[in-house]
């Protein structure tokens, strides 16, 4: 496995984990996996951060023209697919949800 | 027509041109969403081509023979011949007679097989400030030379492909106006759609498929059209640029056509590159000379490469130029740095400068769209978006006549009906027709007569009965309630695809576990794995709709969109 | 029969009246950039790719304007008179260029 494609891996597991993050931050959706509500501003910002680093991944993965695409359709996979598991088995997500994302909580 | 606001205005348009053009958008999504791997679908209709891609063969000792042997086209002589010939001159010129004026060929990297043409010259033109060009195309083995037998059908280039773009209407091109005017209003539903979505960030995620099917056929529609909303704007965009020189907004081909004309002439003495033969019979060089030496050039820029697209201008002539460009398979944008050679003796006339920053973003769109990149992840992902649209479109269909088909039943119009029916054969109805295409293919004789027509014949034959089986099931549609035909198709495809990888099988020997582990050749594994996804979603899709009985609305089943 | 006609006049027409107008503009447009930029010094090539870059964006624009714009006469006059006098112009251009 060369190192493109390693690359690639890190950028679909970093988009993954955004969308969820950026899913969580909405009160419909953290409902969905715990009770409270969610420190959505703080989710939010881990949550565009990681797709900063996911598009960093992609460019080191290939050529800036391919890497743009790759990230923009990384990106509507992960989203579709978070949203399809928030549809079917949202308590997959809970490991995500980790306890300081709640709001109130002390960090 | 008033609208109260702005919103309620949006609301109409996506409403009504999204449905009208639905139809024919879904042909143009599936279609090319099957385009992205148009070559290996190729490689399963034509199993003598089941080998290894090729880089381009030698010129002087393959090519040329190929193409001193090639004939112009039958049908296209005797269309086009009587309008270029000049009645004045004397006879016509004899088909097989016509003098050679070009010569290209084409490879990329996905390809075993070499596609090569030919554009013959009329003699006497009536008008010489036209191309008059006749053609023969010709695709042959790039190990041996060999042509590839004339009835075999390139299902997923010269079928699928084409019919995204043109629907395979070809009389007066008709079908390119039809696709590029549901293109722009595909623009259009695109836009009104996120105007009228008020909750879009609130509900990017959202699909609530636990209620009922009006809610949730909407929640999919949204989540699909929006997560991917950058690929499907792009996509009809750059599709609409793409063609818009020659069909859509053709200005400098008619109206600005003497200003591109002077152009041209004015191009071809700052180039160097001659634009008109100049009647002094010459002979060529050697061109695999011309093709190492541009091969070292691309490698001193940094840029090795192969070469992608190769073409003689002015053939046999004193004028006569060779242009050779590089398979541009490492990068987004189109086929570049062209260097051209004197046809004669092998001397450098030009090398292409770097493009302005126009062409450069022109270059970049519709590469982004025709996709000559090596890149099968990426490759991947725009199949994935391209499902993604038709799943929009599809459950728009769906949410459309949800939403009326109630009270169509009390007030006993016919409206949600036809509507169904149209949605059924342009949903399940297209995968029903490509598959059966595909099965046909490895059923009938491989040295038929005409077998590609054929198989043309039965993809047609097979949409329209998806068609007629809608229509005739529909009833219980005018009653408010579901159409079978939905279910019974999913079926229908569910069986047509299994039995499609098996005839594969059978007919050819390449099985999915030589394909994938004894003797891995993906292209064919591709196309197979992606048969039997096809049978399991559909499948999936037919069990979840539960034939009618008297029970209410049941909220866990789900219309099927594949 | 009524209903049809009923039917063409209140939504059909419409559509066609933007669809046809917003490409009556984005044609003149076109053409009078690509004249105009060769006249200016320009190379045709470029001209006629900036051309085409930005004709459709342009024709959603003045689609969605036609069809929605309060003050009818606005867009439709833009777009109709406008693009006449635009495809003219560009035509005018052209003439004094091959000479």
């Amino acid at each position: 496995m060369n190192n493109n494609t390693l690359w690639l891996i890190l950028a679909i597991i970093l988009m993954f984990i955004a969308m969820s993050w950026l899913a969580l931050s909405l009160p419909s959706h953290w409902k969905q996996v715990r009770s409270g509500k969610p420190a959505s501003t703080r989710l939010r910002m881990i949550g565009w951060s990681a797709i900063f680093l996911s598009a960093l991944c992609c460019f080191k993965a290939d050529h800036a023209s391919m890497a743009v695409l790759v990230w923009l359709m990384i990106g509507a996979a992960a989203a579709a697919s978070i949203g399809m598991i928030l549809s079917a088995c949202p308590h997959r997500l809970k490991w995500l949800s980790l306890g300081s994302f709640a709001e109130g909580s002390k960090r | 027509m008033k609208f109260a606001n702005t919103r309620q205005a949006m609301a109409w348009l996506h409403t009504w041109l999204g449905l009208i053009f639905g139809f024919v958008l879904m042909i143009c999504f599936f279609f090319g969403a099957l385009s992205v791997f148009d070559r290996e679908i190729d490689r399963w209709a034509i199993p003598d081509t089941r080998f290894d891609p090729q880089p381009m063969p030698s010129f002087d000792t393959m090519l040329l023979d190929v193409f001193e042997r090639t004939e112009p086209d039958v049908a296209e002589y005797n269309r086009l011949m009587p309008i270029y010939h000049d009645p004045d001159a004397g006879d016509m010129t004899p088909r097989t007679e016509l003098p050679a004026d070009e010569y290209w060929a084409y490879t990329t990297h996905r390809d075993p097989v070499l596609l090569m043409g030919i554009g013959f010259r009329v003699p006497t033109p009536l008008n010489t400030e036209e191309h008059n060009h006749i053609h023969g195309r010709v695709t042959i083995d790039p190990r041996s030379g060999e042509e590839l037998p004339s009835n075999s059908l390139k299902i997923g280039s010269d079928w699928f492909y084409p019919l995204h773009y043109s629907l395979n209407l070809n009389w007066n091109f008709i079908g390119f106006y039809i696709v590029g005017i549901a293109a722009f209003f595909m623009l259009v539903a695109l836009v009104s759609g996120v105007w009228i979505h008020r909750k879009i960030f609130r509900e990017f995620f959202t699909f609530r498929r636990e209620k009922k099917t009006q809610r949730a056929t909407l929640d999919l529609h949204n989540m699909s059209g929006v997560v991917a909303l950058p690929f499907h704007f792009f996509f009809a965009l750059t599709g609409l640029i793409i063609f818009a020189a020659f069909y859509y907004l053709p200005v400098t081909n008619t109206m600005l056509k003497p200003l591109h004309n002077m152009h041209e002439t004015i191009e071809a003495d700052t180039t160097g590159l001659p634009h008109d033969r100049s009647g002094i019979a010459a002979s060529m060089a050697s061109v695999d000379d011309m093709v190492s030496e541009a091969k070292r050039r691309w490698a001193a820029r940094d840029m090795a490469g192969e070469v992608g697209f190769l073409m003689v201008h002015h053939v046999g002539d004193a004028n006569s130029y060779v242009s050779i460009y590089r398979a541009g398979s490492d990068r987004v944008s189109l086929v570049g740095e062209g260097i051209h050679f004197k046809a004669s003796n092998g001397e450098v006339l030009r090398e292409d400068p770097p493009h302005s920053t126009a062409e450069s973003i022109a270059e970049f769109l519709t590469g982004l769209h025709l996709q000559h990149f090596e890149h099968w992840f990426l490759r991947w992902l725009y199949v994935l978006g391209g499902l993604l649209g038709c799943v929009c479109i599809a459950t728009g269909f769906i949410f459309f006549t949800e939403k009326r088909k109630q009270q169509h039943a009390k007030n006993n119009s016919q409206g949600s009906r036809i509507v169904d029916a149209f949605a059924i054969t342009t949903v399940t109805g297209i995968v029903i027709a490509a598959v059966t295409m595909l099965l046909a293919n490895r059923l009938l004789p491989a040295d038929m007569l005409n077998k590609g027509d054929w198989e043309k014949w039965i993809f047609c034959i097979a949409l329209a009965f998806s068609f007629l089986h809608a229509t005739l099931r529909s009833e219980p549609v005018a009653r408010g309630e579901k159409n079978p035909a939905w279910r019974e198709q999913c079926l229908l495809i569910a069986g047509l695809s299994i039995t499609a990888v098996t005839a594969n099988w059978l007919t050819t020997g390449d099985h999915l576990i030589k394909t994938i582990f004894t003797n891995p050749y993906w292209a064919v594994a591709g196309v197979d794995l992606s048969l039997l996804a096809v049978a399991a979603t559909s499948w999936k899709a037919a069990s979840h709709l539960q034939p009618e009985t008297n029970k209410k609305e049941d909220s866990s089943s789900k219309a099927a969109y594949e | 029969m009524a209903l049809f006609w009923q039917v063409t006049r209140s939504y059909i027409t419409p559509v066609v009246a933007a669809f046809l107008g917003g490409y009556l503009f984005t044609w003149g447009l076109v053409s009078l950039l690509i004249s105009g930029m060769v006249y200016l010094g320009g190379d045709f090539h470029n001209a006629e790719t900036i051309g085409f870059l930005l004709a459709f964006p342009i024709f959603l624009f003045m689609f969605f304007w036609i069809f929605i714009g309060q003050r009818r006469w606005l867009p439709y006059g833009t777009a109709f008179i406008g693009g006449v006098i635009m495809t003219a112009a560009a035509y005018g251009l052209q003439t004094q260029l091959i000479q």
